[in-house]
């Protein structure tokens, strides 16, 4: 992406808006890609509860069906996706944020 | 007094009702000196920390129906509650993965901001701000019914004055205090719900030897292992998937969780704010499903449908089950917290629409601080006249397909479009204009043709669409023809515009 000499004023615009580019794309990849997961687990669940229900109403043990179980861990599992995009934002996006400020 | 089973407590749920209301318009008083501003109005001044804000987009989500009514459809039908508690949760990742740092970079005080500064002209914000507007008021008169018939059960005050106290309520803390009251009744409101709910989680678990299996266990030998899965409440496994749809996207958009994102301090608090709900949320609810089948056990179906049909006592009986007057007291008042937080978040995101948004268009010239603070002003008195009357005129009516439109609107309305424009930059405005327009009409012509209108409402036998929630078709066909119709008006200068969107998004404003 570095076309132009980074002496000049307009080059060096332009090599920050590629950088930013950069980081915004991988943005797009890691929140599409959580949110296919989100997508993926609980509209996949509800299709359980659509066409599994038997399946659902197992007991793993007294009192704990296999529907409960998988309902808690659906639950959980939006706790550790929300944290991997903090934590992966805190380490790619906060930094990135920071150079373009200063570079502005 | 009466002989139902909470009037030995209205003396202390009084009591601590009055608590709250002195201590919330404490703060609204605290706040008036705060709002001077619009920044200060409209969003607190863009003040608040990444956990503050967290609790209150929490806060102003979980309405009564969240607290009670949940909990509720766990107590007497048993596994179905979970399905609506799972998709709350599932629907905050998603503002967080797609929305929330890149609409609080994008825009000044709401998602109109956003579409204005990706598209230089006002219609899209236009179409954005009616449908949230639409979203508002149907979310307005459910929520003014259910606090009619709730406050009539807890506190045995009749519907029509329950109304009143809350709509005047609700307007002291929007007029005087504006975002910044409203933020911190939500925040304190949160703190209060999520501390009973872990308290009677204590209390129940004693009644179970200390053993949440027990819980469940037991709730399967009284009323059979049937209520651990999932019941009759969504028959049509379509329909299953589309409500998935339609919950996880129409939650993740609702036009007062979103204003939340312009509340906090900057993009990066935005985010961080999004996490703190998602777990505050998901614990909660968690706490909720237990009570729900404690409930079952302890209270049973018969007895909490014979205090209210929709289930709504499961909660305060327990209370009262577990922890005595004092502790159903303190739950009602917190249930009336909740009424009143909730109503008041939905004033303040549609004043803010209507003086922010629709205001300098109606009058076609930029407008000062001043006005547009009197025209909110204007706006919230209208709001809450509006939503008393709405209050009464809906009063015993099934609002089935009001609860549908409040989720299934935003989720094809605001979603694909705001969605599009953080993330695309072949969006156009005729193609963001079409996906608002599809999203707004699809949805409302498809839940009037749907079971829940024709069958439920009308009383005819069968529907002309089959399903109860439109998502699965409205929002697609939103996406695909805000994406048609970018492709067919594509323009080489506002693809070329898209990296200063993406150094926004990064940045922010304030660099």
């Amino acid at each position: 992406m570095r076309t132009t000499p980074p002496e000049d004023l307009q080059g060096s615009r332009m090599d920050d808006l590629a950088l930013i580019a950069t980081v915004m794309r991988s943005q797009r990849r890691v929140a599409t890609a959580l949110l296919i997961v989100v997508f993926v687990l609980y509209t996949g669940f509800m299709a359980l509860v659509g066409y599994g229900r038997a399946a659902l109403a197992q007991q793993i043990a007294e009192g704990l069906s296999v529907a409960l179980v998988l309902g808690a861990l659906l639950i959980v599992a939006a706790c550790v996706l929300a944290w991997i995009y903090v934590t992966w934002a805190g380490r790619h996006l906060d930094p990135a944020a920071a150079d373009a400020r200063r570079d502005a | 007094m009466n002989a139902s089973p909470s009037a030995g407590a209205s003396g202390g749920a009084i009591a601590f009702f009055l608590l709250f209301v002195l201590i919330s318009l404490g703060m609204t008083a605290w706040a008036v000196r705060r709002v001077k501003t619009a920044e200060g109005f409209f969003v607190a001044g863009h003040s608040i920390g990444a956990l503050a804000n967290g609790m209150a987009i929490a806060g102003d989500f979980i309405a009564a129906a969240g607290f009670l009514g949940i909990a509720g459809l766990v107590a007497t039908v048993g596994f179905d509650g979970l399905i609506y508690a799972i998709g709350s949760v599932m629907a905050f990742p998603v503002v967080l993965f797609a929305l929330a740092e890149p609409l609080r970079n994008l825009g000044k005080y709401t998602i109109g901001d956003v579409l204005t500064y990706r598209f230089r002209t006002a219609e899209p914000k236009l179409l954005a701000a009616l449908s949230s507007l639409v979203t508002i008021l149907t979310y307005l008169i459910v929520q003014m019914v259910g606090a009619g018939t709730l406050v009539h059960v807890l506190f045995s005050i009749p519907y029509e004055p329950a109304l009143l106290v809350v709509g005047a309520i609700m307007l002291a803390y929007v007029f005087f205090g504006g975002m910044v009251a409203t933020t911190w009744v939500q925040i304190v409101k949160c703190a209060l719900m999520v501390f009973t709910s872990a308290l009677m989680v204590v209390l129940a678990l004693r009644f179970f030897g200390w053993n949440v299996l027990a819980v469940f266990h037991q709730a399967s030998l009284s009323q059979g292992p049937t209520v651990l899965a999932p019941g009759r409440g969504v028959a049509n496994p379509i329909d299953a998937i589309s409500l998935a749809v339609t919950l996880l996207f129409g939650v993740a958009s609702l036009p007062h969780v979103l204003m939340r994102v312009f509340t906090a301090r900057n993009g990066q608090a935005a985010r961080t704010s999004l996490f703190y709900t998602t777990c505050i949320i998901a614990v909660f609810q968690l706490m909720t499903f237990m009570l729900g089948f404690a409930a079952m056990v302890l209270v049973g179906p018969g007895s909490i449908r014979a205090a209210d049909r929709g289930g709504n006592m499961a909660i305060p009986l327990l209370a009262e089950h577990v922890g005595g007057a004092p502790l159903l007291g303190f739950v009602a008042a917190i249930a009336f917290a909740t009424l009143a937080a909730v109503v008041s978040g939905l004033v303040i995101t549609g004043a803010v629409t209507i003086s922010h948004d629709l205001w300098p268009s109606l009058r076609r010239r930029k407008i000062g601080e001043r006005e547009q603070l009197v025209v909110a002003k204007a706006a919230i008195v209208l709001l809450c006249v509006a939503a008393i009357l709405l209050g009464l005129a809906f009063k015993g009516q099934n609002l089935g397909y009001l609860v549908g439109l409040s989720t299934a609107l935003p989720a094809a309305a605001n979603f694909p479009v705001l969605v599009l424009a953080v993330f695309w930059r072949g969006l156009t405005k005729a193609g963001a204009i079409a996906g608002i327009l599809v999203g707004l009409v699809l949805t409302v012509v498809l839940i009037v043709l749907s079971p829940v209108v024709q069958v439920d409402v009308l009383h005819y036998t069968a529907a002309f669409f089959p399903l109860r929630n439109p998502g699965i078709v409205s929002i697609p066909a939103a996406f695909l023809a805000s994406v048609v119709v970018s492709l067919l008006s594509a323009d080489a200068a506002e693809r070329e515009r898209y990296h200063d969107v993406e150094r926004r998004i990064l940045v922010g404003t304030n660099v």
